[in-house]
């Protein structure tokens, strides 16, 4: 860990690190998917949800911290060279995936709402040119990026909760816990894909300063998205009801076109624009771990790996072109992340602890 | 043949050196004594260009009748800076930088040099680029002796060092590295000596060569030193742990390490109450942001999202753009095309042409301009505050990075609008996070350090400055301040 010493940043940054690669596009329109099975009760299996991400980072933690290194170390000295590095593979595919589908997300969004008639190619390379740039600049610029996000969308969030007070219906909410316990699990799960992204943390964990006490920052973090999630279920519900959220798939970006300052109007133009440097500086941490990995894995230079995956982003971009296409994208990466993160990370963390104890002993 | 690759020219030996110095015309070589049988007379050569003539007549000329040695004659002459060497390469330089060298009899390798040199240069007035109405009115000239005393004299204290360097193969240019030690930080010293002592170039104009020359990355627009010719805004600057690079010939000196906020401190921030400089240092941020960002909004929402534009205000701003033929891009470069040519013929012009320039380029084609319907009433307001705003930063060289910077947004911004302006700001933020200046981070901002609260956002009152900045990683961080924040009475509440 200490050849990374030049690299390493200030523990709080993980709060940031955190927050940012957590809250993304999904926040703008996930209203819809957790309501279907908890109804208007669906922002308390928000919190659910929040505090199963609290104890997967406790569990990856807790193997982070025994391995000193990576999820790709840990690997290596768990299963050997090439079974740990195939495990790893899966892990760095799925944050390739990922970013595949925020990449194509926020284009789609951009589609439906600004510029109907722009390419996918076109945003999604200008994208990831600005991504390669972020990411050449090495693990420092990309926090900064992540940091510099984290402040302007604080900015952003501020105004996404001025509400329009005459459209607040109280009642949209009560009663409160009128739905079965296992409705809102279902509804944590689905939650599931707009709470991901704190799995960059397997990554990160080495470019920590004080790594192994810098926990509480991550913790701290997830409970903060946790917060802005379950407040912008909360606020979504007081103003749409039930059977209209069934229909509207960007329920934050609908209820922004709703603000009226004096001297602008159609705010979701501004929203969608800003929210540029969010997904940004998600894309950025996430190839930046994915050629981080391939680089670790197969010896590459990690240019070439960036490179790589850019390449491969912006085919599977283009591939995906309709809304059935995309939405069946994400919701596979989402049971993804609910295999890997939330039943292999703790299962093979608490393998990895007992083997480090067993041969300590 | 004279070869000028390895930097010098074949040194020549103690013999010829006085015939290599006469091929100048202005080097003058004399005899006190024609009699060639009597030993004692001397030999005086000098650059006639180089010296003072009027000390030459009075204090030394009329030594050099009496029968003296070299070393009595040492001790006699009322001028200061006096050696006796042999070494011929020395004689050279130091004949080059005005020296009179005396040899006597008939002993021509020993050399008694007389520093009489007559260096020209303006006096001190104020500073010219970075004008305030508050505060000392000291600029620093064109000469790095004169820069020196300035600076020593408002930092009286010996741990105030000063390394010199010669760069330059042709110019031998003095380039004075001063610091105080104790506070400056022992890895920016070296890192500044070394990259100083590793310039390999023929001459030396100005600092901003040098500036450019030990920059991290020099394709960068932005300036990885703050060029200043304030006098107490260098003092300021090593106080702080700054180091202050002083180069000859040239009024401006260089504080390095910087941060991009520093372009937005003004020595007058200091002058008035910290209420006041704080607002006027947002007042600073904002004006940069406008001008980058202004015109590009102008053309983005009126070539892709006019519904931004409330209805009221959306009537204005048609009704003004009814009859111009062109698409807002061309519009917005027509005119801020315009004001740059304004601006840079009047740079170049003589001041009192460039007043004239300004009125006939400013209002008469402005209104011109409106009248034939090229542009809109609007856009012309919107340029002329982005020019506005684009000179309030306190550092000209920054200024110069403003002007640019606007063209890349524009385009972006008829590319694809908004979006297209937040990606030319998120490229702008990454490339100040990826710039350092001597290997420290560039972005004031990040990483947040709680010491940027002090004195580079806002400026805290003197007493609350209680820590130096700590992105310059002072080697002592706490500065003498009073515990008490202002010395008043105290009123009955307080009691």
């Amino acid at each position: 860990m200490a050849t990374y010493r030049r690299q390493q940043v200030s523990p709080y940054l993980l709060l940031f690190i955190i927050t940012g690669s957590q809250i993304g596009v999904g926040v703008l329109g996930f209203q819809r998917l957790i309501a279907q099975d908890a109804g208007y009760d669906a922002w308390i299996s928000v919190i659910i949800a929040g505090f199963f991400v609290n104890a997967v980072v406790w569990f990856m933690y807790k193997m982070l911290t025994k391995a000193q290194g990576d999820i790709i170390d840990a690997h290596k000295q768990c299963f050997g060279q090439i079974i740990g590095s195939v495990l790893s593979l899966v892990i760095l595919t799925y944050y390739l995936v990922l970013s595949i589908s925020v990449l194509r997300l926020y284009i789609e969004i951009v589609q439906v709402w600004m510029f109907p008639t722009i390419s996918t190619g076109l945003l999604a390379i200008i994208i990831l040119l600005l991504c390669y740039y972020i990411v050449s600049g090495g693990f420092r610029v990309v926090v900064g990026i992540t940091f510099l996000s984290g402040i302007f969308t604080a900015l952003l969030y501020a105004l996404l909760f001025h509400l329009p007070h005459k459209y607040i219906h109280m009642d949209n909410i009560l009663p409160v816990f009128d739905h079965s316990f296992k409705d809102m699990l279902m509804s944590a799960k689905k939650s599931i894909y707009t709470m991901a992204g704190f799995e960059i943390l397997l990554m990160v964990f080495p470019f920590i300063r004080n790594g192994n006490s810098s926990q509480k920052f991550a913790q701290w973090g997830v409970a903060f998205s946790t917060l802005v999630f379950t407040l912008s279920a909360f606020t979504t519900f007081l103003l749409l009801s039930e059977n209209q959220i069934k229909h509207v798939i960007w329920a934050r970006i609908y209820i922004a076109s709703l603000i009226h300052l004096p001297f602008l109007e159609r705010f979701e133009y501004l929203l969608i624009s800003s929210f540029l440097i969010k997904v940004i500086s998600i894309l950025a941490l996430l190839l930046w771990g994915t050629s981080r990995g391939l680089k670790l894995i197969f010896k590459w230079k990690q240019k070439y790996t960036l490179i790589l995956i850019s390449v491969i982003c912006y085919i599977v971009c283009q591939l995906l072109e309709t809304r059935y296409q995309i939405n069946a994208f994400t919701d596979y990466t989402s049971r993804v992340s609910f295999y890997i993160f939330y039943v292999y990370i703790p299962l093979f963390s608490i393998f990895f602890m007992i083997m480090k104890s067993g041969k300590a002993k | 043949m004279r070869t000028y690759k390895d930097g010098m020219k074949k040194d020549s030996s103690n013999e010829n050196w006085i015939d290599e110095l006469s091929k100048s015309n202005d080097f003058i070589k004399f005899k006190t004594s024609s009699d060639l049988q009597n030993d004692s007379y001397y030999s005086v050569y000098f650059y006639r260009t180089l010296i003072r003539s009027e000390i030459m007549h009075d204090q030394i000329l009329p030594y050099l009748t009496k029968n003296y040695t070299l070393e009595d004659l040492m001790s006699q002459l009322p001028v200061q800076q006096l050696t006796i060497t042999s070494d011929s390469s020395k004689i050279i330089s130091k004949l080059l930088k005005g020296y009179t060298a005396i040899q006597y009899g008939e002993n021509k390798t020993d050399c008694l040099l007389v520093n009489i040199s007559n260096n020209v240069s303006r006096t001190i007035g104020p500073p010219i680029m970075e004008a305030t109405t508050l505060g000392p009115q000291v600029g620093f000239v064109e000469d790095l002796d004169v820069n020196i005393n300035l600076i020593r004299n408002k930092l009286p204290i010996s741990d105030l060092h000063i390394e010199e360097f010669i760069v330059g193969k042709l110019s031998k240019t003095s380039v004075a590295v001063i610091y105080i030690s104790g506070i400056a930080e022992d890895d920016n010293i070296n890192t500044v000596t070394q990259r100083i002592n590793d310039i390999q170039y023929d001459h030396i104009p100005d600092s901003s060569f040098i500036s450019s020359m030990i920059a991290d990355n020099n394709h960068s627009i932005f300036p990885q030193s703050i060029p200043t010719e304030r006098l107490d805004r260098t003092v300021g600057g090593l106080t702080e742990g700054k180091i202050a690079i002083v180069v000859d010939g040239s009024p401006n000196v260089l504080l390095t390490p910087a941060v991009i906020d520093e372009t937005f401190i003004a020595m007058e921030d200091y002058y008035v109450n910290w209420v006041l400089a704080t607002f006027f240092r947002f007042l600073r941020m904002f004006g940069f942001a406008l001008s980058i960002f202004l015109t590009a909004f102008y053309v983005a929402i009126l070539t892709y999202h006019y519904e931004l534009i409330p209805p009221r205000l959306l009537e204005s701003l048609i009704v003004s753009r009814a009859a111009v033929p062109f698409p807002p891009i061309l519009e917005v470069l027509f005119l801020e095309i315009t004001i740059e040519l304004v601006k840079e013929a009047g740079l170049r012009l003589p001041s009192k042409i460039g007043q004239t320039l300004g009125i006939v380029g400013g209002i008469v084609i402005g209104q011109a301009v409106v009248e034939a319907k090229l542009t809109s009433n609007i856009l012309l307001i919107l340029v002329g505050l982005g020019t506005l705003a684009s000179y309030t930063s306190a550092i000209y060289k920054f200024n110069n990075t403003i002007r640019f910077m606007k063209f890349p947004v524009i385009l972006m911004a008829q590319f694809i609008g908004l979006l297209g302006i937040f990606m030319g700001f998120i490229y702008l933020m990454t490339h100040l996070l990826r710039l350092t200046s001597l290997g420290r981070p560039y972005l004031g901002s990040y990483p947040f350090r709680k010491t940027s609260f002090n004195d580079l956002w806002i400026r805290l009152p003197f007493a609350m400055q209680k820590k130096r900045p700590t992105n310059l990683r002072p080697a002592s961080l706490f500065r003498p301040t009073n515990d008490k924040k202002s010395p008043g009475p105290p009123s009955d509440f307080d009691e």
